[in-house]
């Protein structure tokens, strides 16, 4: 367990026994780290507080349910703010254009080479039924059956939104001169 | 790194975003309301137990008085003339109900009193049989025996009579021939015969050196014997003996004859199969072998078969694949060569699997629709409605039940080993199943969960496959060279459409993959016998 890890415990322990500066300790460090989380769902800045907010009462309100044998904190309350996100997400669903299918090759080390923020941004002009699917298996480590699950779709569905993320990822990057460009022409 | 998606999972997941300035003191102020109430409960939980404590104490006095004084009130007055009244029908009832016990009584008697009396009568017969028993089976007493060892130990008992009458036993066998003059002249040693069994009973009384095999000897014997499989056969051989041999048989090789010469006629099998003659020739003949004995072997029964894809796909794609039922039938010849068993021929199965699957799919349409609508704020009324293009996702879900077939000419090749009980045969058989493909349709999943119908054309070119097989049977001898089969046989074959590159411009997409197969045999053999020639 690293210090970081010891320091959450404590905190959680303190949490449970209704300490409020362990509270805001605790909201302070998980605060960036579940802003990122959310922010890969949710698009819009007022929803992502909102996300938030949601999100740490669950994780207060149900840290006598968290256990440390099954996993990190970390991963823990992610889950619950991705699952918070999600169901925020259903309710402002957009309608969005689904790419056009074109097959071009990627090289996986020129993702390494992209800036995080321009990653982003051209991740979220991706069709958020795609792109949900493409965090929750890639980034979250669920599967199809879980994903559909929480989507409520068929798990057959998901498979099918995963293969068109995959397609719209490799159709809006190319590799030039050793150096990941984004094809901004396809970005639109 | 493995791929885009691996480097993908390792930038996203490690994202963390700070809020802008205040943003993070503000939700947390907004956190804080919310959750306060519920921290504030648990922190306040200490110091409210014992306020807590003080009102349940109160609250359990409470509940302690009023049914304190329920239970006061109840017993009063008011309810004492009514349990008053309970009370008298309660005793009504018990007297009247002695009347009925007394009857009941008075009719259990003898019921009760049966057993009592029949006790000693019981006990009585028992004494007045007991002596009976013990004078005539005094080891019988102790355990029941079953008629037809109490005839055994009769035959025992008898023995021993005739042999307490009867001379000593000879120590020279040139002896014999004074005793054989007399027909009681049976000789058993007590000591054996107190140990006798029924059969060892029987074979002391036949094979015994001190036997004397004559007829009349041998028609008491066959009197007593008691009916079991084996004993009329050994009987009748030692009356037929005794009637051939006549006077002769009190012989000195008569005499000789080992007590277990009467086996290999009991136990002769009645129908032997002709491959163990095949492997056992008959040396004494002066015949040899000419051909090669051989076996035709017809069968046919159900098949059932299972299809996995076996291409690394999620394990939830093969639960859509359920084993099914068809049919297949064969035509094998059965021969021996270098002492083993072997077999080729011809067969036709089908195996047919059956795919259950609810296929989803979507796609973005544009159609037309409301993009806006314009509502008077003051009276509520639709000043307008703007129509347009608008974009959707139209979702489409179908079921899917079908049944994949394939269908195969195959040219089996199995060696067998077999093992004989009687006219039963069990037996193993290994080999192959060498399959000419003759038909195959079907439909597949691909790895987006969509559905592709395909036909023998989108599988591979040749159409030569092979599966290792196995095979369990028993068979039955009905007739001389007649067995009746029954096998369940097992085979496992790849299928899978990775060899045509033509698929993936039909839309076919390309799947490896495995089916089992298992098959119910029921069959007949007709074995033919090896030509003999006399030299």
């Amino acid at each position: 367990m690293t210090d970081s890890e010891h320091q959450e415990a404590e905190w959680i322990e303190g949490c449970k026994r209704g300490d409020t500066a362990a509270q805001r300790k605790l909201f302070g460090a998980m605060f960036p780290y579940l802003k990122g989380a959310v922010r890969r769902y949710i698009f819009d800045e007022d929803e992502v507080q909102d996300v938030l907010q949601e999100a740490f009462i669950r994780i207060f309100k149900n840290l006598e349910k968290f256990d440390p044998s099954k996993g990190k904190f970390r991963s823990w309350a992610a889950r619950i703010a991705v699952n918070v996100a999600i169901t925020e997400g259903k309710k402002r669903q957009r309608i969005q254009e689904l790419p056009g299918q074109t097959s071009l090759e990627v090289d996986p080390s020129a993702l390494e080479t992209l800036a995080l923020g321009d990653l982003i941004s051209v991740l979220k002009g991706m069709p958020k039924e795609q792109y949900e699917v493409l965090n929750l298996y890639v980034v979250e480590g669920y599967n199809h059956k879980e994903i559909g699950g929480m989507l409520g779709i068929a798990s057959e569905l998901s498979r099918q939104r995963l293969t068109r993320a995959r397609k719209w990822v490799m159709d809006r990057f190319k590799l030039s001169g050793g150096e990941l460009i984004p094809k901004m022409q396809n970005l639109s | 790194m493995k791929n885009w998606e691996e480097i993908l999972k390792n930038r996203l997941s490690s994202y963390q975003e700070k809020g802008t300035p205040g943003q993070e003191e503000t939700l947390w102020n907004s956190i804080e309301s919310q959750i306060a109430p519920a921290t504030s409960n648990s922190s306040a939980t200490g110091s409210k137990l014992f306020t807590n404590w003080g009102s349940w104490a109160i609250a359990v006095v409470a509940v302690f008085g009023v049914t304190a004084a329920a239970i006061f009130y109840s017993s009063e007055a008011p309810q004492n003339t009514k349990a008053t009244i309970e009370t008298q029908q309660v005793t009504a009832i018990s007297t009247e109900s002695v009347l009925p016990s007394d009857q009941i009584t008075q009719k259990a008697n003898p019921l009760l009193q049966s057993p009592v009396e029949s006790e000693p009568s019981t006990s009585a017969l028992v004494a007045s049989a007991l002596p009976t028993a013990a004078s005539t089976e005094p080891e019988a007493s102790s355990e029941t025996n079953t008629p037809f060892e109490t005839r055994a130990t009769n035959i025992a008992k008898k023995g021993i009579n005739l042999a307490s009458n009867a001379p000593a036993p000879p120590t020279n066998e040139d002896d014999t021939s004074t005793p054989s003059t007399n027909k009681n002249s049976i000789e058993i040693n007590p000591s054996l015969a107190k140990e006798a069994t029924s059969e060892t009973a029987l074979d002391l009384a036949l094979a015994a050196p001190s036997i004397e095999p004559t007829t009349s000897a041998v028609e008491e014997v066959s009197a007593k014997t008691p009916s079991y499989p084996s004993a009329p056969l050994a009987v009748e051989y030692a009356h037929e003996n005794a009637q051939t041999t006549g006077p002769e048989t009190n012989s000195e090789s008569a005499r000789k004859l080992p007590p277990m010469l009467f086996l290999p006629l009991v136990r002769e099998a009645p129908i032997k199969p002709i491959q163990r003659l095949a492997i056992q020739p008959d040396n004494n003949s002066q015949e040899s072998e000419v051909g090669m004995p051989f076996a035709l072997r017809a069968y046919g029964g159900p098949t059932v078969s299972q299809f996995a894809y076996g291409d690394g796909r999620e394990p939830e794609f093969n639960e859509f694949f359920r084993a099914n039922f068809s049919a297949g039938c064969g035509l094998m010849l059965e021969f021996q060569k270098w002492s083993q068993s072997f077999a080729v021929g011809i067969a036709w199965n089908e195996f047919i699997q059956h795919l259950d699957y609810t296929e989803h799919s979507e796609h973005a349409i544009t159609t037309e629709g409301v993009l806006s609508v314009q509502i008077n704020e003051i009276t509520g009324d639709t000043m307008a409605v703007v129509l347009g293009d608008v974009e959707g996702i139209e979702r489409q879900t179908r079921d899917i039940s079908h049944y994949n077939r394939f269908r195969a000419f195959a040219l089996p090749i199995e060696w067998q080993k077999q093992q004989y009980f009687g006219r039963w045969q069990l037996g193993i058989g290994l080999g192959a199943l060498i399959q000419l493909r003759s038909y195959a349709e079907g439909r597949t999943i691909d790895t987006n969960g969509l559905v592709s119908d395909y036909s023998d054309s989108n599988l591979a070119q040749t159409r030569l496959n092979w599966m290792p097989t196995g095979r369990l049977y028993t068979g039955f001898y009905i007739a001389p060279e007649w067995r009746a089969d029954f096998s369940l046989s097992a085979g496992l074959q790849r299928f899978n459409n990775g060899y045509s590159g033509e698929n993936q411009e039909n839309g076919v997409p390309e799947w490896r993959g495995r089916m089992v197969n298992g098959q119910v045999q029921i069959g007949i053999t007709r074995f033919f016998a090896a030509r003999i020639k006399s030299e």
